[in-house]
């Protein structure tokens, strides 16, 4: 799959939603949302490999593997809570959108809480 | 399923819009209406299949679960 | 995918054939509506300036108009002319029950029919020919009525029959 084709799927879903939303806004709204899912899940391969290579250089790196998940974590409900916000935003939904931001953002803190508590405590163990 | 579930989606979009206006025209409002609701199910239904592959993968990628 | 392909077409080329099967009941109840009228326009030449019996008008008229209606007066024709005692309402009246199934009129041009037969052969030369023509004009207005549904919901029809058989080529391709 590479970048020309992924740009061609999504001029053309483009076209087609911005023919459909004359008629019917509701249709268009769904023709973006497939389109978004369909390109999302054709670089789906391509980002497994690259977590793959990060988990291992972890595991070599000898890390705690909850940083590297942690981290993950983070990435991926950022990457879902915009897409779910983006879509909201283009149907006309402003409210709704900054809610997930929101949610996204309050998600993401709790999954940082633990590792800010480690932090704050070695610290605190280095002071005399 | 893919590329082709897009163009599907936009065709039935353009099916409804049309069909909703024979009927408005020949006086059957409610039957239009029906219709129309009908197909936005249809539709809702095929883009949802979708939405759980797309969320599954996430999941399983990031370590969600 | 070729099967694909000629699958597709076979389920648009149902769906229209059943949309234009729906629409044809208006078509045809306009048609039969002409057809009627005509039959009793002979059936007045025939008492007016024939002078003919009512059976033997009735057999021509039948053999001449066909589809339902020639039948109906087929029907009374051959019942009148088979000497079994009955008045000619009775044949008439009898003659349309076969109407109501066969033919694409609605209850209402049914109605005008069973009034016109209730009358029939009870009155002389003069009176017979006021009703025909009165009935005459019933019909006319039931199909200008008629019409004027037939423009409404033909054309739905077979749209409907054609955007529904692609619509759900479409779903199920």
């Amino acid at each position: 799959m590479n970048i020309l084709q992924i740009v061609a799927i999504g001029l053309t879903a483009a076209i087609l939603a911005l023919i459909v939303r004359q008629q019917r806004p509701d249709i268009a709204m769904m023709i973006s949302l497939a389109a978004g899912t369909i390109l999302f899940l054709m670089v789906l391969g391509n980002l497994k490999a690259v977590v793959t290579v990060a988990d291992q250089l972890a595991r070599r790196a000898s890390l705690d593997s909850i940083y590297l998940s942690t981290v993950l974590k983070v990435i991926g409900i950022a990457y879902i809570a915009e897409f779910g916000a983006q879509i909201c935003k283009d149907s006309g939904e402003g409210a709704i959108a900054s809610k997930i931001e929101l949610s996204g953002k309050v998600l993401v803190m709790m999954l940082a809480l633990p590792i800010l508590t480690a932090l704050l405590e070695a610290v605190l163990k280095l002071l005399p | 399923m893919d590329v082709d579930l897009i163009f599907k989606i936009a065709a039935v979009g353009i099916l409804i819009a049309v069909i909703n206006q024979v009927l408005s025209k020949a006086g059957r409002e409610d039957m239009a209406m029906m219709t129309t609701l009908t197909g936005i199910v249809i539709v809702l239904l095929m883009v949802v299949e979708l939405i759980n592959r797309l969320f599954n993968s996430v999941k399983s990628i990031f370590h969600l679960y | 995918m070729v099967l694909k392909i000629v699958n597709s077409c076979v389920i648009v080329l149902f769906s229209t054939l059943i949309g234009f099967e729906a629409a044809r009941r208006y078509v045809m109840r306009t048609k039969e509506l002409s057809a009627l009228q005509g039959a009793l326009s002979r059936l007045e030449t025939e008492i007016l300036h024939y002078s003919s019996l009512l059976p033997e008008a009735m057999l021509r008229i039948g053999d001449s108009i066909g589809g339902g209606t020639g039948k109906v007066f087929s029907r009374t024709g051959n019942l009148l002319a088979g000497k079994k005692n009955l008045t000619v309402s009775e044949a008439w009246n009898s003659s349309l029950n076969c109407l109501k199934t066969e033919s694409f009129f609605q209850r209402e041009d049914l109605e005008i029919l069973q009034r016109f037969g209730e009358q029939l052969g009870s009155s002389d030369k003069d009176g017979q020919v006021k009703y025909i023509r009165l009935t005459l004009m019933q019909l006319h207005e039931e199909e200008i009525k008629a019409r004027a549904i037939r423009e409404k919901y033909e054309r739905m029809y077979k749209s409907l029959g054609l955007l529904g058989g692609i619509a759900l080529a479409i779903i199920l391709f």
